[in-house]
């Protein structure tokens, strides 16, 4: 066979990359074998694959009156609570970020009181909201309060850190156009910043409400939220029915929230009504 | 001729008229010059706002808000905060070994569970399976499974495979391989295809096709995709101790229900270097990646 010189040519200069991906993959597989020393223990014992086939038979017959009754501290009131939790720590979050968010903008403030709110910001992310959690169950007790306060302080960092973007991408030449017909401070309020933020605005609060459903569930892991403590302590006492009764309502909760608030964003960032 | 300045009332009779008006009035909404007629979209903003204020209400109805006892109790606050600033540093010999096993459990679940994702992603991709019948579901399935958080995972295993790191590692590997699959199928959904039918075309099967040409158009992404998740992991893993699966999450709830707030200071500073480090690392490779 003869190939055109030209093709020769194009397939003699092609990337070498051999030796990067041997790296990669060596990189690769040595993280894994030194990764692996911390799974000891056998994996499936017979108590464990006992408790898998009671948990699967209790996904089959899960107590169905718990599920459908509309009693306090059965699945429906929980997933109400949860989801009350989840709008009260993300309206506090956004109600602490919109102040922050101006101050921390480059454009707005100078660059150092930028950088003190960016540090602030990066300090909430990176605490493990457990731990928040538990100072705020130290302050206020057990219960859903202090899931509620939990919630706000941590959703504080992200809402402030995309609505800081947002503001920084906020296009200044319509506040100028409005200074020279006389507008008023509430006017260009109203007629220049209100409609350019609000839509991001709302978009990054509602993304924020879906990941704080899941985060109001998890809380109640330790004692800050009635469902998830109601569930572990199913799961616990080897009641799976029950147990399975709270994660079919967090199923279906978790994705008609996933679901309508991503239809929500794209509708709020696209402009179709 | 000087008017005189409206006063405050007559200021906020005329931004309440602009702001509600077009509510009721369809000749406020429209502007109208000589030259064209615009008519503005019904505004939906007051009654975003009646539905937020009733929810509000239900919300402290259901949550038992108590101001008073919050505001009562900040002293206590302050004292925990004041203390967590205050780090022990002498704590940091017995940091080591739960720090190390967590970066473990994040390294190990999310290698393995990027690497279960790749089939599943291809199988959930519209463009790579032309059925519907076949992707639907696999998508389905898959958003089924990441419903649930990773630490009600983790809290579940622990009554299969007992207490220990292993309990964590499989949570935080099922957690990783629903979200690289579902990421991964939407990058693959956008790559160019005319690649792929010109391989198919000479002859190449289906898996030879997607070698050839699709693995060199998401590998960038897959690698970033993956970085993302390890970014999460580590911060997963690192509470993943609080319903006692491993890391340094065991000891952190260990040391809060001791009140040593110095210490948990200590673990927590250590803990803000490893997810900055791992955060730069991650960003700047993701940055030569793509």
């Amino acid at each position: 066979m003869d190939y055109s010189q030209e093709v020769l040519a194009v397939y003699e200069s092609r990337p070498r990359t051999l030796f990067f991906k041997l790296g990669l993959a060596a990189i690769i597989i040595f993280l894994f074998l030194w990764s692996v020393p911390s799974v000891d223990g056998p994996l499936i014992s017979q108590s464990g694959l006992n408790t898998v086939r009671l948990m699967f038979e209790g996904l089959a017959n899960p107590s169905w009156d718990k599920i459908f009754s509309l009693k306090n501290f059965h699945v429906p009131y929980l997933m109400y609570e949860t989801l009350m939790v989840a709008f009260l720590g993300t309206l506090i979050g956004t109600i602490i970020a919109v102040p922050l968010s101006f101050v921390g903008s480059r454009n707005i403030t100078n660059k150092y009181v930028a950088f003190a709110v960016s540090v602030l910001v990066v300090f909430i992310r990176t605490m493990p909201f457990f731990v928040i959690g538990l100072i705020f169950i130290r302050v206020v007790g057990p219960g859903v309060f202090a899931g509620v306060l939990a919630i706000g302080f941590t959703s504080t960092g992200m809402i402030t850190k995309l609505y800081t973007e947002t503001v920084e991408d906020m296009d200044k030449g319509i506040l100028e156009a409005l200074d020279s017909t006389g507008a008023t401070a509430i006017q260009k309020l109203r007629a220049g910043i209100i409609p350019q933020l609000s839509a991001n605005f709302a978009s990054h609060s509602l993304y924020r409400f879906d990941i704080n459903v899941r985060n109001a569930i998890i809380l109640g892991l330790i004692s800050a939220g009635r469902l998830g403590f109601d569930l572990q302590a199913a799961i616990g006492n080897f009641r799976y029915s029950d147990a399975a009764a709270y994660l079919y309502g967090i199923i279906v909760v978790v994705m008609i929230i996933e679901f309508a608030s991503a239809n929500l964003r794209k509708k709020l960032i696209y402009g179709k009504r | 001729m000087s008017k005189e300045k409206p006063s405050f009332f007559d200021r906020t009779k005329i931004v309440l008229r602009d702001t509600l008006t077009p509510y009721v009035s369809k000749k406020a909404r429209t502007h109208k010059t000589d030259a064209f007629e615009v008519v503005e979209p019904y505004p939906i903003g007051l009654y975003v706002f009646i539905v937020l204020i009733i929810v509000f209400i239900l919300a402290i109805d259901a949550t038992n808000v108590d101001l008073i006892m919050f505001f009562g109790n900040l002293d206590n606050m302050w004292r925990i905060i004041s203390r967590l600033f205050n780090p022990n540093f002498g704590f940091i010999g017995r940091m080591w070994g739960p720090l190390i096993e967590t970066i473990q459990i994040s390294i190990g679940s999310t290698i393995i569970g990027a690497i279960l994702a790749v089939p599943v992603a291809i199988f959930s991709s519209s463009n790579i399976v032309k059925k519907s019948i076949i992707y639907n579901p696999v998508r389905f399935i898959m958003s089924l499974i990441r419903t649930i958080p990773v630490l009600v995972y983790a809290a579940m295993l622990m009554f299969i495979v007992g207490l220990g790191a292993m309990a964590g590692f499989i949570a935080l590997t099922i957690f990783t391989f629903t979200i690289v699959a579902k990421m991964l199928y939407e990058i693959i959904e956008t790559v160019d295809m005319l690649p792929y039918e010109a391989i198919e075309s000479t002859g190449a099967n289906k898996f030879q096709a997607i070698r050839t040409a699709i693995v060199p158009q998401v590998l960038g992404s897959y690698l970033s995709i993956v970085l993302y998740n390890f970014e999460i992991n580590i911060r997963s893993a690192s509470i993943i101790g609080f319903v006692g699966a491993g890391g340094i999450g065991l000891l952190l709830n260990d040391r809060i229900s001791w009140r040593q707030y110095e210490d948990v200071g200590m673990i927590l500073l250590v803990l803000f270097a490893l997810i900055i480090l791992v955060e730069t690392l991650s960003r700047y490779l993701r940055k030569r990646l793509t």
